[in-house]
């Protein structure tokens, strides 16, 4: 796993250097800003980072290559769901150290609010990946992410409606914490289904 | 112990299927897997490695069955596949950093010394490296773990007759081991016959002979004589034919045709097209 992971991060430093650059752009934009968009925006971005690696080892042809080495196919998968753990929990790491930071500058406290986008976050940062992965997955990386964009599509469509005009704009504390919870599980449903999804997948 | 056992292997894709496939690679020799484009060598070594899934079959690799821990199985092999597969940014010293995590047996002193033996160079990012350079640098890998069985698909395809030797040479030494195995499926015949012991034809998806090569060579020969001469032998006697207006060629079981006719040796390239096109 140690060895699939040094490889991915290899990848990252050279076929990735545009979206590293994007994200370190967003946050010191987001800090210079203060703008909720800047500091949200590289975790979505990162979250995806997997996901473009595993385009690259389809086309590469190391997907084949990797199942001649002694991998199972399990720990390919799993090594790509740790990697987009790393990554969102770095950026992650990176936005609260800037956004406090901003804080103390800015002499403002630490609001609910602040909190609540920590939050969205974070758990959006889950989802993205758990959702997009096993599609991928399943469909390869054409098909999987114009599945992924739909899924996607529906989601908000379906939530704005639901919400309709009650939509207050705040996330009251269990929801907050309900939201993490319910990110993190979905990610570990994602992870199981595309091993699953992986074992069966002709090489 | 054998290297490869395989019983009843079947893959169908609809297209194409392989058809019961039973071959036995045993320890310590090299068999060549023979066949032309869309025989199913491919296949069987995607289904050896569990690169795809089989329909019905066993197969064994080591005496391990391949269906049951096979990541543990591969520490014992080394595979270089006709796409290769590495990817594409790594440098050589990247990719031994990654092997050296990979593998509990690698060596990095062997790794560098094969490299350097066949001319890959060390800081070239793998996308950047001519064809024959990527599948040498396959080989080095392939090599470097302490494998006692190679699995190779094409792997000395691209490569120009002197690497080539060279390659081939690498893969003889290897074979010194008494424990060491190779299967090596090639287009280039002359290849195979340099290293086999053993050869195997395929033809649309099914085993039309695996032997060992010396057999081959007592067993079967090639006469060129008229039409009419042809015709008096015991068609059990012709494995595969060729008419032309100056005569016959033909493929024999030595044993069964009456002294008298010449018959000159064969090469397994001649053989192979001969009965492939016999099999239709």
């Amino acid at each position: 796993m140690k060895a699939l992971l040094l490889k991915d991060f290899y990848m990252m430093s050279k076929y990735c250097r545009g979206y590293l650059l994007f994200v370190i752009v967003f946050l010191l934009s987001g800090f210079m800003a203060g703008n909720a968009f800047f500091y949200t925006y590289p975790c979505f971005l990162i979250s995806l980072m997997p996901v473009s690696l595993y385009s690259y080892d389809e086309r590469e042809g190391f997907c084949a290559y990797c199942m001649t080495l002694p991998f199972s196919r399990k720990q390919y998968i799993s090594a790509k769901y740790l990697l987009s753990i790393i990554c969102i929990v770095s950026v992650l790491a990176l936005d609260v150290i800037l956004y406090l930071f901003k804080l103390r500058m800015s002499a403002v406290p630490f609001m609910p609010e602040h909190l609540q986008l920590l939050t969205v976050m974070t758990a959006v940062s889950f989802i993205i990946p758990a959702i997009s992965m096993p599609l991928i997955f399943k469909l390869g990386p054409e098909k999987g992410r114009i599945a992924y964009l739909v899924m996607i599509g529906i989601a908000c469509a379906v939530s704005t409606i639901a919400a309709g005009d009650s939509y207050t704009g705040s996330i009251p504390h269990i929801g907050m914490t309900a939201s993490i919870v319910a990110s993190v599980l979905l990610y570990a449903v994602s992870w199981l289904l595309s091993v699953k999804i992986y074992e069966k997948k002709e090489l | 112990m054998n290297a490869i056992e395989i019983k009843g292997l079947c893959k169908n894709y609809g297209d194409f299927s392989l058809d019961r496939l039973n071959l036995t690679l045993p320890g310590g020799c090299v068999m060549g897997l023979v066949g032309e484009n869309g025989a199913g060598k491919t296949t069987t070594i995607k289904l050896i490695l569990g690169l795809i899934h089989k329909d019905a079959g066993t197969v064994k690799i080591l005496g391990r069955d391949n269906s049951v821990e096979l990541e543990l199985t591969k520490e014992d092999i080394g595979v270089v596949l006709d796409e290769i597969g590495m990817t594409g940014c790594l440098t050589a010293g990247q990719i031994d950093r990654i092997m050296a995590l990979t593998y509990k047996r690698w060596n990095s002193e062997q790794f560098f010394s094969y490299l350097d033996k066949l001319s890959v160079p060390e800081n070239k990012q793998f996308r950047e490296m001519s064809r024959g350079t990527k599948m040498k640098l396959g080989i080095a890998v392939a090599l470097s773990h302490g494998a006692k069985l190679l699995i190779l698909d094409e792997a000395t395809g691209g490569l120009d007759p002197v690497v080539r030797d060279e390659v081939i040479s690498l893969f003889s030494d290897f074979t010194r081991a008494e424990d060491h195995a190779i299967l090596m499926s090639s287009h280039i015949v002359s290849d195979l016959e340099k290293l086999c012991d053993y050869i195997a034809f395929l033809h649309k998806g099914r085993l039309l002979l695996c032997e060992e090569k010396d057999r081959l060579y007592e067993e079967y020969g090639i006469i060129r004589c008229p039409v009419d001469t042809l015709e008096s032998l015991d068609p059990a006697a012709v494995v595969g034919k060729k008419l032309g207006p100056y005569g016959a060629e033909a493929i024999v079981r030595r044993g069964e045709v009456p002294s008298g006719i010449q018959i000159s040796p064969i090469d397994i390239e001649e053989l192979f097209i001969f009965m492939v096109k016999e099999a239709g």
